[in-house]
């Protein structure tokens, strides 16, 4: 291809968008991706003899939308469906509209993401897959977001298709008593894809597709296609009611800023508006689950325009609630902090007993140490941060529990 | 998770004249085959073997100023002659392939987690 830089761009950017409308349209990735090839060849051949065309995005869909429907009926396509049945289409799907019709995401991506999250699938796999057939996003782009080589990516996602293909899972909802199991997979991978873009360290990480924003577009997508879904709303809320303080997050040196010391002027307004209305609408309308909890926490934080604002109180009782549907020790530790801004740090400090099953989990003594420095307990607070900056695995984490040691001691330099 | 495995052998392994081309060879066939099927599964991120201890060079802070000298930085009996990073579900699975490893090398793997630049969960 002999194009200028600008049109290059502008293909490499159109691509996974056309392949993302592909795929929601037909469900068939391996035959999707060869059409987007063809448009894109036939844009390099064209665009620089006619120019580029007023709405490039629909051009590239509509000839790969062609390029798609001549490959799916055709014999060989339909030797290849008898062959291989990933993604299999019932034969009234030929019958949808044109792809580059604008139309609302419908249950297309619904069948996507519940095929994605398939239970037969690891939690890596269900997310790259995910990414792929949902988000439209590359497989290179996939890998360098998870700074994996793109073959080994590729690799993963070839496998997950063929693990559902093998367990004989066709392109349609699953049955009654398995759509909320599908459901709650679709929830947690949508946030597992969160938590990864939760990258606070821009400088060194600027190469990464922005994950966070990936996932508050695949929860935008679930909403929409399921608008009575009290947790469907919940988790798209809580991405937006975290996603709003993500500015504030991170130290001009890279350090991690704690929600108590960051400067509220830097939260997103916003998202944050956006996340409450979204959250006050499924309040009370339908059953509660554990994703509506957390966004309730998280709008308590984002309402409070100081940090002695905080409504600590009323979060206390929501991890008490949320202890109900999930008693993870990672619960329990946050409750405990909410103990300690209610009833003091000592009253904190007892809830931690009982959390022998974390171990030498790096939060455990974290937390330790912030409610021991609350306590005025200098000395073992500060022994308690040097012990979880040892103790964790993330490197803007291990930086700020050093800091905090610091802060507390001679100002030495940390250990290693 | 990332999980980087290094793999270490006996320091006079690599001098003892009774390790043979055979021997050599039967390893680096080993290795291809490994970093293939990790690949296959998703889970490679990277993988390299290291020259003969002799070439090492080592460089340090001599009077305020970075100075290299030929030879390891310590003597020891065990040299480090590989290193893989895996990109896997759990600390197990990591330990697992290892185990391969070490089974058919005999050789001995630390197996160390990766630092990663991301956040840990809540603020």
């Amino acid at each position: 291809m002999h194009l200028d830089p600008p049109t290059e761009d502008l293909l490499r950017r159109e691509a996974p968008q056309v392949l993302g409308a592909l795929v929601r349209r037909y469900g068939r990735f391996d035959v999707a991706e060869d059409a987007v090839q063809e448009a894109l060849l036939a844009a390099a051949r064209q665009w620089p003899v006619d120019g580029i065309p007023e709405k490039p995005r629909g051009w590239l869909i509509r000839v790969a939308s062609r390029a798609m429907t001549d490959m799916l009926h055709s014999q060989f396509a339909r030797q290849r469906r008898e062959e291989q049945v990933h993604f299999a289409i019932p034969p009234d799907r030929f019958l949808a509209p044109a792809a580059d019709t604008v139309r609302q995401p419908e249950d297309d991506s619904l069948l996507l993401l519940f095929l994605c999250c398939h239970p037969s699938l690891s939690a890596a796999s269900q997310v790259a897959l995910t990414l792929r057939a949902v988000g439209g996003l590359t497989t290179e782009e996939i890998a360098r977001a998870f700074l994996v080589p793109a073959a080994t990516m590729g690799q993963r996602i070839s496998r997950a298709k063929a693990t559902v293909a093998k367990s004989g899972a066709a392109f349609r909802m699953p049955a009654g008593s398995e759509v909320e199991a599908r459901l709650r997979a679709v929830l947690r991978v949508i946030y597992l894809i969160f938590n990864e873009g939760y990258v606070a360290s821009a400088g060194a990480e600027l190469t990464r597709i922005d994950l966070s924003s990936e996932a508050i577009r695949l929860a935008r997508i679930l909403r929409q296609a399921l608008p009575d879904d009290g947790e469907v709303a919940g988790l798209a809320a809580l991405l937006l009611l975290t996603e709003a303080r993500r500015p504030a997050r991170v130290a001009a040196d890279g350090a991690a800023v704690p929600i108590a010391e960051q400067d509220r002027e830097r939260w997103d307004r916003r998202l944050i508006s956006e996340g409450t209305a979204l959250l006050d609408s499924s309040m009370g309308v339908t059953r509660l689950g554990p994703y509506q909890i957390q966004a309730a926490i998280a709008a308590l934080h984002d309402a409070a325009p100081r940090p002695t604002d905080t409504d600590w109180p009323q979060i206390l009782a929501l991890y008490t609630l949320l202890q109900r549907y999930d008693d993870s020790p990672m619960v329990t530790l946050n409750r405990a902090v909410a103990v300690a801004m209610v009833r003091g740090p000592r009253a904190g400090l007892d809830q931690l007993r009982d959390l022998d099953g974390l171990g030498d989990h790096h939060r455990l003594h974290a937390v330790r140490a912030h409610l021991l420095e609350l306590a005025g307990d200098r000395g073992a607070a500060r022994s308690a941060y040097r012990q979880a900056a040892r103790l964790t695995l993330s490197v803007p984490e291990r930086r700020h529990l050093l800091h905090r040691a610091d802060r507390l001691g001679d100002g030495t330099a940390g250990t290693r | 998770m990332k999980y980087l495995l290094l793999a270490y052998t006996s320091a006079n392994t690599w001098t003892e004249e009774d390790v043979s081309a055979e021997e050599v060879q039967r390893i680096c066939d080993f290795y291809a085959q490994f970093e293939k099927e990790l690949t296959e599964s998703g889970e490679w991120v990277g993988s390299e073997g290291l020259a003969d201890p002799s070439h090492t060079r080592t460089v340090r802070k001599v009077g305020g100023a970075p100075v290299a000298t030929d030879g390891p930085y310590v003597e020891a009996k065990e040299t480090l002659v590989s290193f893989s990073i895996v990109d896997v579900a759990s600390y197990d699975r990591a330990v697992e392939i290892a185990a391969r490893v070490v089974d058919f090398t005999g050789e001995t793997i630390e197996v160390r987690p990766v630092m990663q630049v991301d956040f840990g969960g809540d603020d």
